[in-house]
């Protein structure tokens, strides 16, 4: 039963605010039968409770700890208000402040972005999952407590709010309800970016209250300055990994390929997300092959952080962000490369090409460009020989958020999809008019309580909707099919999901990358390059 | 003539207290120190 009905329900003693159940949640379609399980959302236990601040919707993204006097509560409130304050002051906030003070003071709440939201359609539409709900929450934090708006006017509006640890824990796990998929940007008629509020309330806890989910912080942002990688791999276990590649492509194409690694003065830094080298090498050996037959100049880091694009402050942490773009830049350019591609990564698009120009002045300010219109001029200018005949099968694609609505790289996929792939179905709706795949934000990689099951049912399920959709025709398992996702976490987040609907199992889909597309077309390599089974 | 500006906007000092943050510091010195110590703590 959902009980919060409007913004003012936040302040209630009610737990959860929002019950979560399977039978609430957006209807999937009909495919063959009924064996798509309706999930069993898993509880969180009666210890977690106790410890962590979970009186939103039953999940707990970061586990906020409870305060453990009415003093620390005091404490915390007054640390949550001067971070609120940072964000509003133009020395503390200069990367931001102009979007987020137009998007909080022009936002007319006409409701136009709520039915383009994946997770508050996939919910059941549960009013705490609205886009305008978060930012009307720090908009009436700052209305009465940084403006200083008179009580009698918070009372004539219905805009009154008072702050406790309750408040401030449920805007924190809001805050981490929203994939930042910008889906509600796009539709708002005055470019009203109510993803980049929820950003903006994740910095303030991170950067002032030093909260923020441990796998995008400690196992995420800090792991990777201090040993290299996000995924703990140190840059010798990089080098074991890279022998290991070029064995294998060995192994399926015969040919003997070195991965350049750290080679001066050549045309391209290619950064990969490192979850490549450790969950989908296919995907580097792939970039190999594709680079080696078309003589590209190219070189891998194994600097420090050079050999891992992902920049996980994009999600949460200004300073995060701005440490980890400039140790990319400093990489490119004490190996002189010409320019920096990034692979197969959304947010590192994001991150490096788009945000990074906040901090990269002068010898740090390298050209930085995505690997996707690299691969189309060498697909669809023929530098390299492919034949379509090889991917007959259906493929589907994903738009990863990142890389086609926030940065308008829509056609480069598709016209090599339409090169390799006969049998191409696009996804509806697609190009900008995209669906996240619930995995967005750091959401893939959050593993922690039953966060996973929130991820997975909900902030995922509109994009599983549409897999179905998109394979529909083609439901005999005996036919392997293909979402292609050329974005790391995107194909954690699908990956997921064909696993815990059994969609492998039960229609033959399975997923990828771009580039694995292109080397399986490729008529040099004799057998084919994607292994369908495990 | 961005690129200017946001030169001069990196040279501001950051007010913001995380644990991961040295107080006092101008976003320039933040963004490029060579390893960051971690103080990460939860709410005291």
């Amino acid at each position: 039963m959902s009980i919060c009905k409007k913004v003012e329900d936040i302040n209630r003693g009610i737990d959860p605010l929002v019950e979560i159940n399977s039978k609430d949640l957006m209807h999937l379609p009909n495919v063959a039968d009924s064996s798509i399980q309706e999930p069993l959302l898993k509880k969180l236990t009666e210890e977690q409770k106790k410890e962590y601040e979970c009186s939103l919707d039953g999940f707990a993204a970061i586990g906020v700890p409870r305060p453990k006097s009415r003093q620390e509560e005091e404490e915390l409130v007054r640390r949550f208000l001067r971070g609120v304050e940072k964000l509003f002051s133009k020395e503390d906030n200069w990367t931001f402040l102009q979007p987020l003070v137009h998007s909080l003071e022009y936002c007319v709440k006409c409701q136009l972005c709520s039915d383009s939201c994946p997770v508050y359609v996939a919910s059941g539409r549960k009013e705490i999952y609205r886009p305008t709900f978060r930012p009307e929450l720090l908009r009436r934090i700052v209305n009465k407590y940084i403006k200083k708006q008179g009580r009698f006017i918070s009372r004539l509006t219905r805009s009154d709010i008072e702050l406790n640890f309750t408040v401030i824990a449920r805007l924190a796990e809001l805050a981490y309800r929203c994939t930042l998929c910008r889906r509600c940007a796009q539709v708002c008629p005055i470019g009203v970016d109510n993803a980049l509020i929820s950003r903006e309330i994740r910095k303030i806890f991170s950067q002032e209250l030093g909260i923020a989910p441990r796998e995008i912080h400690e196992l995420g942002t800090v792991q990777q300055l201090k040993i290299g990688s996000t995924t703990g791999m140190t840059p010798p276990a990089l080098e074991d990994i890279i022998s290991f590649m070029e064995e294998d492509i060995k192994e399926k194409t015969g040919k003997e390929i070195k991965i350049p690694v750290d080679k001066k003065g050549v045309d391209v830094l290619l950064l990969h997300n490192a979850g490549e080298f450790v969950s989908w090498p296919e995907n580097i050996e792939a970039f190999a092959i594709i680079f080696h037959a078309a003589s590209i100049s190219w070189t891998l880091s194994s600097e420090l952080g050079g050999y891992d694009g992902v920049n996980y402050g994009v999600w949460y942490d200004d300073i995060q962000m701005a440490r980890i773009a400039v140790r990319h830049a400093q990489v490119a350019k004490d190996l002189k490369v010409k320019k920096i591609n990034v692979g197969e990564c959304g947010h590192a698009h994001k991150a490096f090409i788009v945000i990074a120009d906040r901090v990269l002045t002068g010898d740090l300010n390298i050209p930085r460009e995505s690997a996707l219109p690299l691969i189309e001029d060498l697909v669809c200018h023929e530098k390299i020989r492919v034949d379509p005949g090889k991917n007959n099968f259906p493929v589907t694609l994903h738009d990863p958020c990142n890389i086609v609505r926030l940065m308008g790289i829509v056609e480069p996929q598709r016209r090599i999809l339409r090169k390799i792939s006969p049998q191409f179905i696009e996804m509806e709706p697609h190009g900008v008019d995209n669906y996240c795949c619930g995995g967005g934000s750091g959401f893939a990689i959050m593993g922690s309580r039953n966060f996973p099951d929130w991820r997975i049912h909900i902030s995922g399920r509109m994009k599983l909707k549409q897999i179905l959709e998109a394979f529909k025709d083609v439901q005999d398992p005996e036919i392997k099919k293909y979402v292609c996702a050329p974005c790391s976490n995107c194909k954690g987040q699908i990956r997921d999901l064909i696993n815990t609907y059994g969609l492998q199992e039960k229609y033959g889909i399975r997923y990828g990358g771009l580039v694995e597309l292109v080397a399986n077309a490729m008529v040099d390599i004799p057998k084919p390059f994607i292994e369908w089974e495990g | 003539m961005l690129e200017k500006k946001v030169e001069e906007m990196l040279n501001l000092k950051i007010g913001w207290n995380g644990p991961h943050i040295k107080p006092h510091s101008t976003w320039k010195e933040l963004a490029s120190e060579a390893i960051v110590q971690e103080k990460k703590q939860a709410i005291k």
